[in-house]
């Protein structure tokens, strides 16, 4: 829970990603806000993460989602928003924190990974390596949205 | 003028002796360069240091070396400061909770190599048995997965080769009855159609 606070107190000074407790008084939840990268179909699109910390952390990773039905992502269930990440999983570390978190999130959007596809849509599109039909797939959901 | 004291306030400090970033600047300070021999080099860092947040912190809860994990109150030999053998330094009990998670598989969380206690460094006894004892059952732990993953390869292996064998058993045999029986058919087939034809 400490851990926690200095987490929160060193991100505030941080500007380039908002990342912050649901509540103030309970540090158990939090969103952050992503932008979509730069020359990727998710580019002028903001990405709302929920997160939720087990009491076990920092030993446990945190739990981060997307946003049900928000996310065209070759790597996100597109139902739940449920997200698959090494470092949310087996990979995670201790030494990790929120903020370094919500950034692989965020860098998980320009470079998808075809080995754990979690839309299944999107991967086979991506194994063939389409990666036009991928990319105007990703942009025809996302334009449903609006 | 006449001074005279009444009162000493001895006060004494302490830090954990290790390798930090702040020894470095230390080192670097024109004050040191000029009087090495009046300041003393490890009151001085530690002075300038005690418990600050630009002092090197634990990766595992970012509290400073010097401070405790956060589930002790007191600083010192209760909660010590382990080293281990790849350099990386935590609280004692921040890596043994670590260490003490499946997800952990023995390593250190900075380097992912295997973490253990770097010999020269000594703490008490009673924790470093502790510790021993959970590097045993974390190569125990690590030791039964690599063997238990190696059985499902063997396994997996196993069901190949004997469905290999199976299949050219199989294809042996329906090779041979294919031998013997297309001609049959065939036959079979030949007399219904010479019985057929007249009919229609």
């Amino acid at each position: 829970m400490s851990r926690l606070i200095k987490e929160y107190k060193t991100i505030n000074a941080q500007d380039d990603i908002l990342l912050f407790p649901e509540t103030a008084d309970n540090l158990n939840n939090w969103t952050a806000m992503i932008t979509g990268p730069p020359n990727t179909p998710y580019e002028g699109h903001d990405f709302k993460l929920y997160i939720s910390i087990p009491d076990a952390y920092p030993n446990s990773p945190p739990m981060v989602k997307f946003h049900r039905e928000a996310m065209p992502h070759v790597n996100v269930n597109y139902e739940t928003g449920e997200i698959c990440l090494d470092i949310l999983k087996g990979e995670w570390s201790p030494v990790y924190n929120l903020l370094y978190t919500v950034q692989s999130i965020e860098r998980l959007l320009s470079e998808p990974n075809a080995d754990s596809p979690l839309n299944l849509e999107l991967g086979i599109l991506m194994r063939e390596g389409d990666k036009t039909a991928y990319d105007s797939l990703v942009r025809y959901y996302l334009q449903r949205q609006k | 003028m006449k001074v005279r004291v009444k009162e000493v306030y001895p006060i004494f400090a302490w830090s954990w002796d290790t390798y930090t970033e702040s020894t470095d600047l230390h080192n670097n300070d024109p004050l040191h360069n000029k009087y090495p021999n009046k300041i003393n080099n490890e009151t001085y860092t530690f002075l300038k240091n005690y418990r600050n947040d630009i002092d090197d912190v634990c990766g595992i809860c970012r509290v400073s070396y010097n401070g405790v994990c956060p589930n002790c109150k007191m600083p010192g030999k209760s909660c010590p400061l382990v080293v281990g053998t790849c350099n990386h330094n935590f609280h004692y009990h921040c890596i043994y909770r670590w260490l003490d998670t499946v997800n952990s598989k023995g390593l250190c969380p900075m380097c992912r190599q295997e973490f253990t206690l770097k010999p020269d460094v000594v703490i008490n006894a009673k924790h470093t048995q502790k510790f021993m004892e959970l590097i045993s059952k974390n190569r125990e732990r690590r030791l039964m997965m690599e063997r238990e993953e190696r059985e499902l390869n063997d396994d997996l292996n196993m069901d190949e080769e004997d469905e290999v064998t199976r299949d050219a058993i199989d294809n042996a045999a329906g090779a041979t009855e294919a031998w013997t029986q297309v001609p049959q058919d065939i036959s079979d087939e030949e007399e219904d159609m010479t019985y057929d034809d007249p009919i229609e």
